[in-house]
């Protein structure tokens, strides 16, 4: 069978073959998942808000402009459904999300991800999702889903040079600490 | 020189650095240790990071998703359009009424109508209020009644226009 590209399922589903939205689901939902996974940092929130998500670009399917490709479309709306969600939970996020003068020192959590750890690799991922919300997301963004900086800012609706600052901020945190547990002559 | 800062060393992993930038970068790694083994850690760090696996969504995610859209679209009922039918039931009754007053004009200049027999037994049906009907659309007010109709007829198509075209803005206005 022909591999579709995402505007051809696009057009299909607009011509009234709803079921094709299948194959999109079937192309995202994972991706999407560990987005909001990393965001909500709670399983069941993460499903509630994924569903939620595909629900609302299903509706808005009709009103995508094809200036951007879908996927960045769609993981807008994915991000933006995660927000809801947190702030509806009263999370305090708001000034976590404001800046990105966020807390990288990941000191206090060191000892205990590093203790159960089994090697350097799962040290790194078990990090990831100890670095602040954004900084989590933008390496998930440019590292899992292959995105370009410019890509991650229109998700995110942050300048170039932030999402850049934040992809370097999670980077050099995760660096200083391999550097304290002498891990990168191990990994390399 | 070239200071080998972090922000240096990021840009020399995304490969953002020029070739006079890079060959300077080289030059000064060869001379700095500690800034070799920040770059050693940060190559760790993305190489690593280049790993992380997707988690899969629930099992029988999609098929939950297509059912609650099925579930959804059932459960929308058309909208009857009660400005549509009123415009049709309007037209209809117009176009009923011509047909009588040509049926009566033809009866006037022929004497004799094949349909009388019917009129006879629906005047017999329906009594005496027939016969105001029936008076109503004598040829005197045939005219009227024609006219009359073809001004609603006028109106409603006008409102029908003036309706698409507010429903068109509002349509371009949602999409842009």
């Amino acid at each position: 069978m022909r591999h579709l590209s995402d505007l051809e399922i696009i057009d299909s589903i607009n011509r009234g073959n709803t079921a094709d939205y299948s194959l999109l689901v079937n192309k995202y939902k994972d991706r999407a998942f560990s987005l909001l996974k990393r965001l909500l940092k709670n399983e069941m929130d993460a499903e509630e808000a994924l569903q939620d998500s595909f629900l609302k670009t299903y509706n808005s399917l009709k009103s995508f402009r094809r200036d951007a490709q879908f996927s960045t479309w769609l993981y807008k709306i994915v991000y933006n459904t995660g927000l809801t969600v947190l702030s509806s939970k009263k999370r305090k996020i708001e000034h976590e999300m404001s800046s990105i003068d966020e807390s990288f020192d990941l000191g206090k959590y060191d000892n205990q991800i590093y203790s159960n750890a089994e090697n350097a690799h799962q040290y790194i991922l078990k990090m990831v999702d100890k670095l602040p919300v954004r900084g989590a997301l933008v390496v998930i963004l440019f590292y899992m889903d292959g995105m370009s900086l410019s890509e991650i800012s229109q998700v995110m609706g942050t300048s170039l040079v932030n999402t850049k600052v934040l992809l370097h901020r999670s980077r050099n945190a995760l660096k200083d600490l391999l550097l304290k547990h002498n891990y990168q002559e191990e990994m390399l | 020189m070239i200071k080998l800062t972090d922000e240096i060393l990021n840009k020399y992993i995304d490969g953002e650095l020029d070739v006079n930038e890079l060959a300077e970068v080289k030059n000064e790694l060869g001379k700095d240790d500690e800034a070799l083994a920040r770059l050693k850690a940060l190559r760790a760090v993305d190489e690593s990071l280049r790993k992380i696996e997707v988690e899969s969504a629930p099992n029988n995610f999609t098929e939950r998703i297509m059912q609650t859209l099925a579930a959804k679209s059932k459960a929308v009922k058309p909208k009857i359009s009660y400005f549509f039918v009123s415009i049709v039931s309007i037209f209809s009754l117009g176009v009923i009424a011509i047909m009588i007053a040509a049926v009566r004009s033809l009866d006037k200049e022929t004497g004799q109508s094949a349909i009388d027999p019917f009129i006879d037994k629906a005047k017999e049906f329906v009594g005496k209020n027939l016969n105001s009907f029936h008076s109503f659309f004598s040829n005197q007010n045939v005219l009227l009644v024609v006219s009359t109709l073809t001004l609603i007829l006028l109106v409603t198509a006008y409102f029908t226009f003036e309706s698409h075209r507010n429903f068109k803005n509002k349509l371009n206005s949602i999409t842009h």
